[in-house]
C-alpha cells in the first residue's frame, strides 16, 4: 500500500464523517462524549468539574435528541437542563461549601457496595431489554419483531409537539405549569425559612425564578 | 472506497440509557455531597429520556381523538411528551432539592449526607 492509496483512503473516509447521512458515526461521537462525562460528574472530586461535566453531559444529550428527531426536546433540553439546572447547581455549590481546592472525601464507605448495585442493575436492565424468555441473547432482533414506523412529518417537530401540547396533553400542560409555581413557592419558603443570616440574598428564589423563566422561554 | 449508510438502530439507543442510569445509580448511592445526588438524579433522569425518545422514534406517531370534538385526530410524539413532561418534573425536583440542600447546608453547616442522619434509627 502505498503513501497515495492511504491518502486517498483518508480523504476518502474524512469525506464520509463529513458528508450527510452519518447518523451512526455521529452517535457513537455524542454517547461517547455523554458516557465519559457522566462517569467524570460520579467519580470527580471537585464539584465545579462535576457541574461543567454535566452541562457537557447534557449538551451531547440534545444531540442525540436532534438524531432522533426531536428538535424541540433538544433545544428545551439546552435551555432547561444546560441553561437552567446547572446554572442553579453551581449557584447551590458557591453558596454551600468551599471544596474548591480543598481535597476532600467526596464519596462514603460504599463505594464498593454501590457499584455491585449499579453493575447488577445493569445486568437485571441488559437481561430485561435483549433476552427472551428462555434466557438467551436476542440483542437488537427484539426489537425488530415489528417494523419500525417512523412517519413523522415532513413538517417541523416543534408544530408537532406544539399541536399536540395544546390538544391532547392540555390537562397534564397545566398540571405542570401549576407544579412548576408550587416548586418555585416551595424553594423560596425552604431556602428563606431561617433568618439566622439577614444580609444573605435567599439563593432558592432567586433559583426558582430563573428557572421559570428558563422554562417559559423553553414553551 | 464507499461506507454504506447505516441508520442508528434502537438497542444502540437503549444501551446507551442502561449504561447512563447506571452510572446515575452509582454517582447517587456513592457520593456524599447533597448536590453531588442532585446531580446525579439529572443523570438518572437523561437516561430515561433518551429510551423514551429513542421509543418515540422508532415506533413513530402516535394518533389519538381529540378529546371533545372528535372530529379529526390528533398525532401526537407520544415518548417526546412524556420527555418534556419529565423535564418539568425534573426542574421542578431540582430547584426545591437544591434550596433543601441550601437549608440543610445553614442548618448542619455542612451538605455531607452521612452527616445528616438525625432521622436515622
Amino acid at each position: 500500500m502505498t503513501i497515495a492509496s492511504v491518502f486517498q483512503d483518508v480523504v476518502a473516509y474524512v469525506n464520509w464523517v463529513l458528508g450527510p447521512g452519518q447518523p451512526q458515526l455521529v452517535f457513537w461521537v455524542l454517547s461517547a462524549a455523554v458516557l465519559v462525562s457522566a462517569i467524570g460528574v460520579v467519580s470527580s472530586p471537585n464539584l465545579m468539574h462535576a457541574a461543567m461535566l454535566l452541562a457537557l453531559c447534557f449538551v451531547a444529550t440534545a444531540g442525540v435528541f436532534v438524531l432522533l428527531n426531536a428538535e424541540f426536546l433538544a433545544a428545551v433540553q439546552v435551555l432547561v437542563y444546560a441553561g437552567g439546572v446547572v446554572t442553579l447547581i453551581v449557584f447551590a455549590i458557591m453558596l454551600s461549601a468551599s471544596i474548591t481546592g480543598k481535597k476532600a472525601v467526596t464519596h462514603n464507605r460504599q463505594s464498593i457496595t454501590a457499584l455491585g448495585v449499579s453493575v447488577m442493575m445493569a445486568l437485571v436492565m441488559v437481561a430485561i431489554l435483549f433476552l427472551n424468555s428462555s434466557g438467551q441473547y436476542v440483542g437488537p432482533g427484539r426489537w425488530w419483531v415489528t417494523p419500525a414506523r417512523n412517519d413523522f412529518p415532513a413538517e417541523s417537530n416543534v408544530q408537532l409537539v406544539g399541536k399536540s401540547l395544546m390538544s391532547t396533553y392540555t390537562l397534564a400542560f397545566w398540571i405542570a405549569s401549576v407544579i412548576l409555581i408550587i416548586a418555585m413557592v416551595g424553594a423560596l419558603i425552604i431556602a428563606n425559612a431561617e433568618k439566622k443570616v439577614p444580609d444573605e440574598p435567599a439563593p432558592g428564589a432567586e433559583g426558582g425564578a430563573s428557572e421559570k423563566r428558563e422554562r417559559r422561554e423553553a414553551e | 472506497m464507499s461506507y454504506p449508510e447505516v441508520p442508528v438502530p434502537i438497542h444502540f439507543y437503549l444501551w446507551l440509557g442502561t449504561l447512563l442510569f447506571c452510572i446515575g445509580i452509582y454517582g447517587c448511592l456513592s457520593r456524599r455531597n447533597a448536590i453531588a445526588i442532585l446531580m446525579s438524579i439529572e443523570l438518572m433522569f437523561n437516561a430515561c429520556n433518551i429510551v423514551l425518545v429513542a421509543f418515540c422514534q422508532r415506533h413513530g406517531i402516535t394518533y389519538t381523538l381529540q378529546a371533545f370534538s372528535r372530529a379529526q385526530d390528533i398525532e401526537s410524539p407520544v415518548g417526546q411528551m412524556y420527555a418534556i413532561f419529565v423535564i418539568t418534573i425534573a426542574a421542578a425536583e431540582a430547584a426545591v432539592g437544591l434550596a433543601l440542600a441550601i437549608a440543610a447546608y445553614r442548618h448542619f453547616k455542612s451538605i455531607d449526607m452521612d452527616n445528616i442522619n438525625i432521622l436515622k434509627w
